[in-house]
């Protein structure tokens, strides 16, 4: 059985201090040691991933680190995301697919790429498009990968005005096609917005996207 | 009033992030800035101006830049750490003196910073998506093995009693039989022993690759395998006319292997070498020990093999362009479930290079201790 308080705050403090010194090696160690213990993907995602890029974006709204920084240690947490590929995509597959992705505009494109990963975990094929995806490319990828589900991540709130236009269309031109949405640009409200449309679901956590949407199917 | 521009100066050249030099007329620099220091390095003082620009071509006069006083000069400079720096100079001159200033673009700055990050991200969507496509592969890999295992051995059944069924007919009815039908029926029993070769060599081959291979390692006398291999192969030997000679290094240590395995890579050697040999000639084989391992040779005295296709020759399905000399068949298979064996057994297998006539295949495998 694995301990699943591996990530405790005495690691979770050393892998943020060396995220935020730029030690990328000593970040993959934390990282190697938590997958070679085969801890939940997911876990490692939010009680480390996730809660760091939020300390982070915090320490930077409040002026404590610059922007280099920053920039640092977001590029060492996609780096590291990558390690637990080998895990993520040597699952049994089954026959349905999601395509995730960042609308035109929107950079932040970590969440998403998790969201999609939670989604190969699970045995579906998770595609990832990847930040500032302009709406036509999206549509490429529908029509060519016929996805069970659209998954669009939003982090900055003045984005919203652009997402409700992106429902628009793609609602009418994919009529029956699911939608859903997520992501830290609903954390100050908007969500009410998104109950005119009958397929479009909002999501909030990655727990909540496993348990709710994929292993309902 | 002198006080605050004191102040002042000191300030900006304490904190100002811009390089400034000040030279006599002849370029020497005689000042610089507290920044231009961290970043050029302390002993800047007295160099020549021209010496801190990275200049391919020679090309730096400093008369050139002394014209124009409102013009921007894209100039790189070499710093202290090795990696060279874009500065946009002004130059001025002012009594007996030279200053040069310059500046970063903070717009070029941020673009950099901007595209850096995007560049990052579709580096890493990219690997992303090498992952998936990558696990994809290994599980059709993965299916094709399973597919052709299922499908050879549901083959074998069938086809083995073609075989039998007319080996049988054959034997007891051959003296009924038209000599074109002796002739029809020997055709028949060749060919479902090739097609019986090539599904034992597709299972070895689906199983290897699918991990599935195992190793039963005890001590083993090479020599004895050898002897047992050629036991059968020297019939077919004897058959073509062609003599099967042997010398081994005495005494020999005995080696690591599974004898059953090894014993099917010195079948497949010998049984090459004999195809591909013409009548009065003569393989060898050999067995020596080398540094820690025991390494078996089988020569022959055939067309060899030539140069450019050595490389493909332990791969999977590769045929070589050299002809069998009684129009025996090559399953293509052979020398690849060799490698594996050999490999798996922690030992080499190759073909020596340089060789004008013959062909001499040789193998190693780690001594027992
Ligand atoms: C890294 C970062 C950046 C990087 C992004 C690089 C990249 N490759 O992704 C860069 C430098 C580009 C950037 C730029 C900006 N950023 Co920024 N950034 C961040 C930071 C520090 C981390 C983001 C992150 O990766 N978080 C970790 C991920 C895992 O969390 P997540 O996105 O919330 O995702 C989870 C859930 O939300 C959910 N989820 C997400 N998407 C989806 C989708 C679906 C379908 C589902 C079901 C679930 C789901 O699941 C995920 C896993 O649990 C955050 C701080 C923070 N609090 O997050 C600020 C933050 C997001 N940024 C912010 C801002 C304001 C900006 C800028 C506008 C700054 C500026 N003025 O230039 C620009 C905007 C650029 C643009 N147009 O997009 C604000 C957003 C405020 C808001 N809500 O509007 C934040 C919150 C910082 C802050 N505290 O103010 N940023």
């Amino acid at each position: 059985m694995v301990n699943q308080n591996l990530i405790d705050d005495r690691l979770y403090g050393s892998y943020l201090s060396f995220l935020l010194n730029g030690q990328r090696n000593e970040c993959h160690k934390i990282v190697k040691k938590l997958l070679d213990a085969e801890l939940d993907i997911k876990d490692i995602y939010i009680k480390l991933f996730q809660r760091s890029l939020y300390d982070v974006g915090s320490l930077w709204e409040h002026n404590k680190i610059s922007v280099a920084v920053e920039h640092l240690a977001t590029s060492i947490t996609e780096g590291l995301m990558s390690l637990a590929y080998p895990v993520i995509f040597s699952t049994d597959k089954i026959d349905r697919s999601a395509i995730i992705t960042c609308m035109a505009n929107e950079y932040h494109q970590i969440g998403g790429r998790m969201v999609a990963d939670i989604f190969e975990l699970n045995g579906w094929n998770g595609y990832f498009l990847g930040a500032n995806t302009p709406y036509e490319d999206l549509c490429k990828m529908i029509d060519d990968k016929q996805p069970h589900l659209v998954g669009l991540s939003l982090s900055v709130y003045y984005n919203i005005k652009n997402l409700l236009s992106i429902l628009e269309r793609l609602s009418s031109a994919y009529p029956t096609l699911k939608i859903i949405v997520g992501g830290q640009a609903f954390r100050q409200g908007g969500k009410e917005s998104l109950s005119v449309y009958a397929n479009v679901q909002y999501i909030e956590s990655l727990y909540d996207l496993e348990e709710g949407i994929i292993k309902d199917k | 009033m002198k006080d605050i521009n004191d102040v002042i100066i000191n300030f900006f050249n304490d904190n100002a992030t811009i390089l400034f030099f000040c030279c006599n007329l002849s370029g020497q620099i005689k000042y610089t800035n507290r920044f231009t220091e961290r970043l050029m390095g302390s002993d800047i003082i007295g160099k020549e101006i021209s010496s801190i620009f990275v200049d391919f071509f020679n090309a730096f006069r400093l008369e050139d830049f002394l014209s124009d006083r409102d013009k921007l000069y894209l100039l790189n400079v070499s710093t202290a750490s090795g990696l060279p720096q874009t500065f946009y100079f002004r130059f001025y001159r002012t009594g007996d003196s030279i200053l040069a200033i310059g500046e970063t673009d903070s717009e070029e700055m941020d673009n950099l910073r901007r595209n850096l990050i995007v560049l990052n991200s579709e580096l890493n969507n990219l690997t992303r998506e090498l992952h998936k496509k990558n696990a994809e592969l290994k599980k059709l890999n993965e299916l094709k093995n399973q597919f052709l295992g299922v499908a050879a051995h549901d083959l074998r059944t069938p086809i083995g009693a073609i075989r039998n069924f007319s080996e049988f007919l054959l034997d007891e009815t051959r003296d009924m039989l038209q000599e074109e039908h002796v002739h029809f029926l020997t055709s028949i029993k060749s060919l479902t022993e090739f097609m019986l070769q090539l599904l034992n060599d597709l299972l070895d081959i689906s199983a290897i690759e699918a991990g599935k291979l195992q190793l039963t390692t005890e001590p083993v006398d090479i020599v004895d395998v050898i002897k047992e291999s050629i036991e059968i192969t020297g019939i077919f030997a004897q058959k073509k006319g062609i003599s099967v000679a042997y010398s081994f290094q005495s005494p020999l240590p005995f080696v690591k292997a599974d004898p059953i395995r090894v014993k099917q890579v010195l079948d497949n050697l010998l049984t090459n070498a004999i195809k591909y040999s013409n009548s009065g000639t003569k393989v060898s084989i050999k067995a020596e020990s080398v540094e820690g391992f025991v390494v078996v040779s089988v020569e022959d005295e055939g067309p060899g093999v030539p140069q450019a296709e050595m490389e493909k020759l332990f791969k999977v399905f590769s045929m070589t362009s050299i002809k069998s000399t009684a129009g025996e068949k090559s399953t293509g298979l052979g020398l690849a479930i060799s490698k594996k064996i050999i490999d798996s057994h922690g030992g080499k297998i190759w073909l020596e290079e340089g060789r004008t006539v013959g062909a001499r295949f040789l193998f190693s495998l780690p001594i027992a201790h």
